[in-house]
């Protein structure tokens, strides 16, 4: 009887300090939606809800005019340059990324206007107001992590 | 030099064998409203709707759909004012198991518009993944000059291009 007490307890000890250590187990699936900063500063990026699955795009820019043209900056990196024209104000980064579960989405993709670029990509929070996003090509070693804040802290 | 022509007369009977197993037909779909809800500020803004395709008029399996494209994009509202206020707009498919797709676009939108036709995008891929789904979500992304109190509609109606399996 005391041994099946002792191992009781000591299970709710390890949950109670790894609830501790990963904060983000307990997370919800929505907390992804919100608005998040990334580690440049140079954009705020919304997230959404659309058909279950998560979609970020660019809502502020810290610089909003391309110097080149005086007008709004637009994805002029674009492959395909039938597109080139498109805002980047309201243009959608981050695409399709499912939770998985642990304060992890994942099967998503994130794209980079300055080189026009897709990256596979796995976001993680570390807390409810910070996500590491890590954009990778074929696997995640191969990869780089940047860190996001939310802009409006949750409490 | 045998073997050359036989190679180019194998190539062009296999091409014209492809070319005769499929036929490319025009699909247009109904109007429909995508809807962004007020209150709405100025900048980004998401409208969005569920469309399901009906192909009964074509009298097509969904599954024997190879290749299809977006041919036309075309908006209109019941309140021009609400056209005046959009500075640019984006149009993208959303669809489970499907990667979403950006189709077109309007940068800018030209004033006094009473209709607006995007700009189609040169590389599609994927398309005809969404019609064989249940639905697919329609999202436009509207950049808006000032803040709107009320929902903002638009009504959309889409022209396809589907290359069908005979």
């Amino acid at each position: 009887m005391k041994k099946i007490v002792f191992s009781t307890l000591f299970l709710l000890f390890s949950a109670f300090l790894l609830q501790g250590f990963y904060p983000a187990q307990g997370v919800e699936a929505d907390m992804l939606v919100g608005v998040w900063e990334p580690s440049h500063g140079k954009a705020r990026v919304k997230v959404e809800k659309i058909a279950d699955k998560y979609y970020g795009k660019i809502v502020w820019l810290r610089e909003p005019i391309d110097p080149a043209t005086s007008a709004a900056k637009v994805d002029k990196n674009n492959p395909d340059e039938s597109m080139r024209q498109v805002p980047l104000k309201g243009y959608r980064l981050l695409k399709d990324f499912t939770y998985a579960g642990e304060g992890e989405w994942n099967d998503g993709t994130i794209y980079d206007p300055e080189n026009g670029n897709n990256y596979s990509c796995v976001i993680k929070a570390k807390d409810v107001n910070t996500l590491d996003i890590r954009g990778f090509i074929g696997v995640k070693t191969f990869g780089r992590t940047d860190v996001w804040k939310r802009v409006s802290i949750k409490k | 030099m045998k073997t050359t022509v036989f190679a180019v007369l194998a190539a062009f009977m296999l091409a014209t064998t492809a070319c005769s197993n499929t036929e490319t037909l025009t699909f247009e779909s109904e109007e429909v409203t995508l809807t962004a809800e007020g209150p709405l500020y100025d900048g980004s803004n998401t409208a969005s709707a569920t469309w399901t395709a009906d192909l009964s008029a074509l009298n097509i399996d969904p599954a024997t759909i190879q290749s299809a494209r977006v041919k036309s994009i075309t908006i209109t509202t019941d309140s021009p004012d609400d056209l005046a206020l959009i500075q640019d707009i984006t149009f993208q498919f959303a669809g489970k198991d499907v990667s979403m797709q950006q189709v077109g676009f309007l940068n800018p939108v030209p004033a006094g518009s009473s209709s607006l036709s995007l700009q189609i995008a040169v590389e599609q891929k994927d398309i005809a993944k969404f019609f064989q789904l249940p639905n697919m979500t329609w999202v436009s992304d509207v950049n808006l000059s000032a803040e709107k109190e009320e929902n903002l509609q638009l009504k959309v109606r889409l022209n396809f291009e589907l290359e069908v399996k005979k």
